[in-house]
């Protein structure tokens, strides 16, 4: 009995405790702080990415506009993996289905880039729903397999339905809406930016709460009324969205594709650019894709093991930084906040 | 050209054999499974061609190199992640493909190895067909290899020690078994059957660095046609994709052939997800 006593005593101590402390909710953090850190940080990112033109050379910039580009196709593995928890090792399909209907479509149809960006982001929805019925029951590795399955399926018909795709040589002379790189690099960060901020709107929804539902515990979120496979297919309509925006963005900065950009290596870059992003946050797409387009680029001085330290960069993240780079940066944000928070606490108290 | 379809569906089922151990056991699928193999050919053209040594003992020593390659692979790849999400561990092993697929390349540049035939003559006569000798020797060896893990598994103290790990480590490690041990010796098993993989085939095929993703999808196929978890299951989905992959080449055609495997495959998936041989399979909550 006294001992149960003493129990409460001591929850009564830490509920004080807890409530003492002005910044408990926030982490320790002056929600003031963090504000003002978000607005700073959010003009530093619109004026660097204004003014990334002016101050980088042209390899750089295209550098950059593919980096837009992989952001926009990792976003959508962000919502898929970290959000709804679902794997796909065939992400650079989507990616390619997206790319080969933009390019098909302003190239032999006259589509305008207003129409085919859409389009292309439609065809990555359509087939999204074509494999999400059959392999969206699939869990795991189940679920990993049949997405290399499916990312091996299109690779082929890619490469061989010579009709449409036109084989190996692939699709050719696909013209820009504008000519100067700058404005294209802007185009795509503007559509990165929109439906980031359209994912991340998702996220405080009834069917971004679904997600991290499912994430967490299938069944139990299946017991409390959320339909699972709806949402599972929602998340991966979303995914081939972005994946099918992100190809048809793709075709027209290249100029060309054909089936070798699209393959399960590819899939490999984009599923490798969230996880060493951060697989939780939808920065991480960005930081992912940042690292992995200008990185290799740069490790051009390793000669061919490149591709080793590229492999061993993946593993060192998995076992010693899970949550990737953009959670590494928001842990060392918070720690900052957390300091500077808590020495104007003791002012105060002084 | 039905040896040849057996011979490749032998060299699947091994592949399947090799991973369905290591997930059996710990519950991981190794997304490196191919490139192990491509790791066992590679050793195999070193102890063989370069060094110069007899076959049968190059086998020999491929095994137990692979064996302790096995060995240390899981302090990298599985035991730091113990316990992780199936996807972190899904990437580490992805990640060591990418890195021994690579790392192979850097050795040995990308050209194509070979390892020399293991007879001059490669056909032989059997009542007027003509059959490869290689092929036969591929076909021959895998039978040894999976009788000998059936034998392991059956009738052998360390067997039982292995499937019990592999189905409640608790319980296992309860009644005494050493768990940590036959989880290493399980992964050495799996690699040293990739390493009898990449040795059969490296006489017939070519040896290239990037050459494992073709062979792992082909054993998950496998894999998954047989039911995953299943040595008798992989070796029926091992012949399966094998003499499919041979009729499609030759009656369909051989550029449809990998997608129209992976269709048998996805219409596994979709309606037979617990492989050919029917059992229900439940979900633990």
């Amino acid at each position: 009995m006294s001992k149960e006593v003493g129990k409460i005593d001591l929850l009564q101590e830490r509920h004080e405790e807890i409530h003492s402390n002005r910044f408990e909710e926030t982490g320790g953090i002056n929600p003031r702080y963090s504000m003002v850190f978000r607005t700073v940080s959010y003009l530093i990112f619109l004026g660097g990415v204004l003014l990334l033109p002016s101050l980088v050379n042209g390899l750089q910039l295209r550098l950059a506009t593919l980096a837009s580009i992989w952001f926009v196709a990792t976003m959508g593995l962000q919502v898929l993996m970290g959000q709804a928890g679902l794997v796909s090792i065939g992400q650079a399909a989507f990616v390619g289905v997206g790319a080969y209907t933009a390019a098909i479509l302003a190239t032999k149809h006259g589509f305008n880039f207003l129409l085919t960006i859409p389009i292309a982001g439609i065809s990555g929805v359509i087939l999204a729903i074509i494999v999400g019925f059959p392999t969206l029951k699939l869990r795991g590795h189940y679920l990993a397999i049949a997405s290399i399955g499916v990312g091996q399926i299109i690779l082929v018909l890619m490469v061989n339905w010579r009709a449409v795709t036109n084989g190996m040589d692939g699709i050719t002379s696909i013209h820009r809406p504008v000519e100067s790189n700058r404005t294209y690099f802007y185009i795509c960060v503007a559509i990165g930016l929109a439906i980031a901020f359209a994912l991340y709107s998702l996220r405080q929804t009834p069917v971004g709460l679904a997600f991290t539902a499912l994430r967490t515990d299938e069944t139990a979120a299946g017991a409390m009324g959320i339909s699972v496979a709806w949402h599972y297919l929602i998340a991966f309509m979303i995914s081939g969205f972005c994946a099918g925006v992100a190809g048809g963005l793709f075709a027209y900065n290249e100029g060309f594709i054909s089936p070798y950009g699209f393959d399960l290596g590819q899939s490999i870059v984009l599923l490798t650019m969230i996880i060493i992003g951060g697989l939780r946050h939808i920065s991480g797409a960005l930081v992912g894709a940042i690292l992995l387009v200008f990185l290799p680029p740069n490790l051009e001085f390793l000669g061919s093991s490149y591709m080793v330290i590229y492999g061993l960069a993946v593993l060192l993240v998995i076992l010693f930084a899970p949550d990737g780079a953009a959670g590494a940066l928001l842990k060392l944000r918070n720690f900052l906040l957390r300091k500077i928070s808590g020495s104007n606490r003791r002012a105060e108290v002084v | 050209m039905l040896t040849n379809g057996v011979a490749l569906g032998a060299v699947y089922a091994l592949v399947a054999v090799s991973f369905i151990l290591v997930y059996k056991a710990v519950g991981i699928v190794n997304f490196a499974a191919g490139e192990i193999v491509a790791v066992g050919g590679y050793v195999g053209v070193v102890l063989a061609n370069i060094m110069g040594l007899p076959l049968i003992i190059s086998l020999g020593l491929c095994v137990i190199v692979m064996s302790l390659f096995g060995y240390g692979f899981q302090f990298v790849v599985y035991r730091p992640l113990k316990g992780k999400s199936f996807l972190i561990i899904a990437i580490s092993t992805l990640a060591a493909g990418i890195i021994l697929a690579n790392g192979i390349q850097l050795i040995f540049g990308p050209s194509p190895r070979r390892l020399d035939p293991l007879l001059s003559n490669p056909t032989v006569e059997i009542k007027g067909v003509f059959i490869s000798v290689p092929n036969l020797i591929i076909i021959f060896i895998s039978i040894v290899t999976l009788l000998g893990i059936k034998f392991l598994f059956a009738k052998t103290r360390l067997g039982f020690q292995m499937m019990a790990t592999a189905q409640d480590p608790e319980m296992a490690r309860l009644l005494g078994i050493n768990t940590d041990k036959m989880v290493s010796i399980t992964f050495m098993l799996s690699f040293a059957i990739a390493g009898i993989v990449g040795f059969l085939i490296a006489p017939v095929l070519y040896l290239v660095p990037t050459m494992g993703l073709g062979i792992a999808l082909k054993g998950f196929a496998a894999a998954i046609i047989g039911g995953f978890g299943e040595v008798n299951g992989a070796i029926v989905g091992g012949l399966t994709i094998g003499i499919l992959e041979i009729l499609f080449a030759r009656y369909i055609s051989s550029s449809f052939q990998s997608l129209l495997i992976f269709l048998v495959v996805l219409g596994f998936l979709y309606f037979r997800p617990e492989g050919i041989f029917s059992r229900e399979i439940g979900q633990k909550v």
